[in-house]
């Protein structure tokens, strides 16, 4: 026991107390920040594939590829989808004969295209080495719509056929490569599906890296992003690759790649959610997106920042009657269940491997059959 | 070899925690008005620890107790002019950001390993609320909190009641309005509380029945010398969401404990630190037909520093606290924040009451994490 203490002061301390303790409480609200930061992700998907050069005005349908360069008679894509409409506006006067190229693009894919019903003549232009790069040069009418379509020519029929599910690159981009080549190995793999985390802090020269690492791919390769990607400004992302969230169907599977990079999805995005999965409540729907809503181990909790809105998320996702989930910031391999929908935790692309699991880097393959999923497989890189 | 310094700050630490221990003793101090008792603050108390000092907060001890002092805890005291306080901040501050640490090493080097996290990340988040309740602490000494902090209630009543208002704006859910009704009755040294908050704007309902035992510390009928507090609680949560179509339930167990900072420091009379730990398992019922049920771990981890205001025999009673709240299951969910590091963590906030009669009191909420929420009740006694 001590005498209480005595204090010489002009009595300023109350004063700055108080205000110290609205100043942290500021700070923790201040952290909170938007509480929507996905917003404007989400506006920027309702942008992509939008250009005008020349007199001609051109639109992918729904996004699902990025103009990354347009000039007097050339436009470049990059394809988030293995098939994508491209709907372009000449006016009279406006350049009509454009070569389109098309990075990222599925091996052997075609362009059609038809102008007021009229099938229209296009030419392919020679190969390059990338089998994931197309040419091809038409002719447009003039003061007239076209519309293109670029895929491959069994992209609407069902069969047997296979992907590949990996996540988590980041600080293993420079040998990202390997897995890559391991991917190239695998039979019949038509293209990648990612759940993100592609970069580790989103620099420019890891985005450099990564378009050099997509060079050693084969195959196309579809994603959203994770939460490293917006550890820099978001539009580094978007500038280069388009969509945050991405919804495409091909042989009759439909494939959702959502955006969840603030380890939350925002309210727009649930609106277009809900469209999706009423479009795909009779068929095959695989949904992809980087958090877990629920993490495995609860207690670690590498999930969604809230467990009621992951609760809400799989609420909708098993009510729309999705067949498989796939997730990944973990880095490792979980197989399980949520909502009663088969769940898998892929993130064994490289980044800081979660220990005394057994698995390290590693891929997915996925078989489709006519009308569903075979089998899901774990295919190891090192 | 350990160094001098290093075995003065363990000496300091030891001696803390022997005040500490020795600080929780109860007795029977003599009832003032009301019944309640009346400790007089120019009186020697019980469980009052440090020598005598001469503290001499100013603006600067005050803003040195903020930068520096966050690095370096006990700044504020010491240019305050109370070392031996100091001192022992600075202790706790090596304590804790030594469990922290070694803890946050565990996560990162195993990569957040399933076997090795679970038991890892509760030190991780103790370790973090000690360091910043340590920092609180110098702040509140150092810029005179002496001065405005009051005294704990250190005789609880019988009965309480609580009837208020919640406003919580979360963009994932429709709900914006609350009643919020509470109820606590003590019998012996156990407390049995319910509470239930009613959405007043869409159908959601949250019912939670919980009974905590009282190990030591204040209760009605058996007071003690000071604030601090054990209990081990235990509590049964039902949460509906019927216009999302699930709902969950939970089942937790905790311990906490409140520690009178007066038994710490005398400079740091009339305020205190909290801290929860505990463990909860959650089903997810999804209102989908063939969904099955969803399990989860939840931790449970709160700590919150704050103030007693007023005295028990004064016109007005009650106290202010700033908490952090680890789970992620409940309205306020983990903050948000504008990078990718989203997903790591609970919620921020400051509640605060005040009796200001003997049976009629006031009590606010304030409390950020994936949502906003704010609350005002009346609160009855008996």
């Amino acid at each position: 026991m001590s005498k209480k203490p005595s204090i010489k002061s002009r009595n300023k301390g109350p004063l700055v107390s108080g205000f110290v303790f609205v100043y942290v409480f500021a700070i923790a609200v201040g952290a909170g920040g938007c509480l929507r930061d996905g917003r404007a992700r989400a506006l920027i998907d309702g942008e992509i594939g939008i250009a005008t050069e020349s007199g001609v005005s051109f639109a992918v349908g729904d996004g699902l590829a990025h103009v990354r360069a347009i000039e007097d008679g050339r436009l470049d894509l990059w394809a988030s989808a293995p098939a994508f409409e491209l709907i372009a506006n000449a006016g009279s006067g406006a350049a009509t004969e454009w070569i389109i190229e098309v990075d990222n693009c599925m091996p052997g894919a075609e362009m059609v295209a038809a102008s007021s019903g009229a099938p229209l003549v296009i030419e392919v232009l020679e190969a390059d080495p990338r089998p994931v790069l197309r040419r091809w040069r038409v002719r447009l009418p003039d003061n007239a719509e076209t519309r293109l379509r670029i895929a491959p020519p069994d992209a609407d029929s069902a069969g047997m056929w296979r992907f590949a599910v990996m996540g988590d690159i980041q600080e293993a981009l420079d040998r990202v490569d390997e897995v890559f080549a391991r991917i190239n190995r695998e039979s019949g793999v038509r293209f990648v599906v990612s759940t993100g985390d592609l970069v580790d802090r989103g620099t420019l020269g890891e985005y450099e890296t990564l378009q050099l690492q997509y060079r050693r791919l084969d195959i196309p390769y579809y994603t959203t992003i994770g939460n490293h990607e917006l550890y820099a400004d978001h539009e580094r992302w978007s500038e280069r690759f388009g969509r945050f969230n991405v919804h495409f169907q091909f042989k009759e599977v439909t494939f959702s790649l959502i955006d969840s990079g603030s380890a939350s999805i925002d309210p727009v995005v649930y609106g277009w959610i809900d469209q999706w999965l009423e479009r795909a409540a009779n068929g095959v729907h695989v949904v992809a997106t980087h958090y877990p809503p629920i993490d495995p181990v609860g207690i670690r909790s590498g999930s969604f920042r809230s467990r009621k809105e992951a609760a809400k998320f799989l609420s909708k996702l098993a009510s729309g009657r999705v067949d498989m989930t796939f997730y990944g910031h973990i880095h490792s391999y979980y197989e399980f269940s949520n909502a009663g929908m088969p769940a898998y935790i892929s993130g064994g692309g490289g980044a800081l491997p979660e220990r005394l699991d057994g698995i390290g880097r590693h891929f997915l393959t996925v078989d489709m059959r006519m009308d569903g999923i075979e089998r899901v497989d774990v295919v190891r890189v090192d | 070899m350990l160094y001098p310094c290093t075995l003065r700050l363990l000496r300091a630490l030891t001696a803390s925690l022997v005040v500490s221990t020795a600080s929780g003793a109860h007795g029977e101090p003599a009832p003032g008005a009301n019944g309640r008792p009346d400790i007089r603050s120019d009186a020697p108390e019980a469980g009052v620890s440090g020598p005598s000092a001469e503290l001499r907060p100013t603006v600067l001890s005050g803003l040195a107790a903020v930068v520096p002092g966050v690095i370096v805890h006990g700044t504020g005291h010491r240019i305050a002019g109370d070392r031996h306080a100091a001192n022992r901040l600075l202790a706790v501050e090596f304590v804790a950001l030594g469990i922290a640490g070694i803890a946050g090493a565990v996560v990162v080097a195993s990569g957040a390993s399933r076997k090795l996290s679970p038991p890892a990340i509760p030190f991780l988040v103790g370790g973090a609320g000690t360091f910043l309740m340590n920092w609180a602490s110098d702040i509140y000494g150092a810029t005179g909190g002496l001065r405005i902090g009051g005294e704990p209630d250190l005789d609880p009543a019988l009965f309480e009641a609580r009837l208020g208002y919640l406003r919580i704006q979360d963009p994932q859910f429709a709900y914006d309005h609350f009643t919020d009704l509470d109820v606590a009755l003590w019998a012996g040294a156990w407390r049995i509380a319910g509470s239930a908050q009613l959405a007043v704007d869409t159908d959601n309902q949250r019912v939670e029945l919980s009974a905590s035992h009282r190990f030591a510390g204040p209760r009605p009928g058996r007071t003690a010398t000071t604030g601090s507090a054990l209990d081990l609680r235990g509590a049964l949560v039902y949460h509906r969401y019927d216009g999302d179509d699930f709902a969950v339930a939970t089942a937790e167990l905790a311990i906490a404990g409140r520690y009178d900072l007066a038994g710490f420091s005398s400079t740091l009379r009339g305020s205190f630190a909290e801290m929860e730990v505990g463990l909860g398992v959650e089903r997810i019922d999804y209102q989908v037909s063939g969904a099955p049920a969803d399990y989860s771990h939840l931790l449970l981890m709160r700590f919150g520093y704050g103030i007693y205001v007023g005295r028990a025999s004064g016109r007005v009673h009650g106290q202010v606290q700033i908490f952090y709240d680890h789970r992620r299951d409940d309205f306020a969910g983990g903050l948000a924040v504008p990078d990718g590091s989203n997903g790591f963590a609970g919620s921020f906030g400051i509640d605060a009451f005040a009796y200001w009669s003997r049976h009629w009191g006031t009590a606010l909420v304030l409390e950020a994490g994936s949502s906003y929420i704010g609350g005002a009740s009346l609160l009855y006694r008996l």
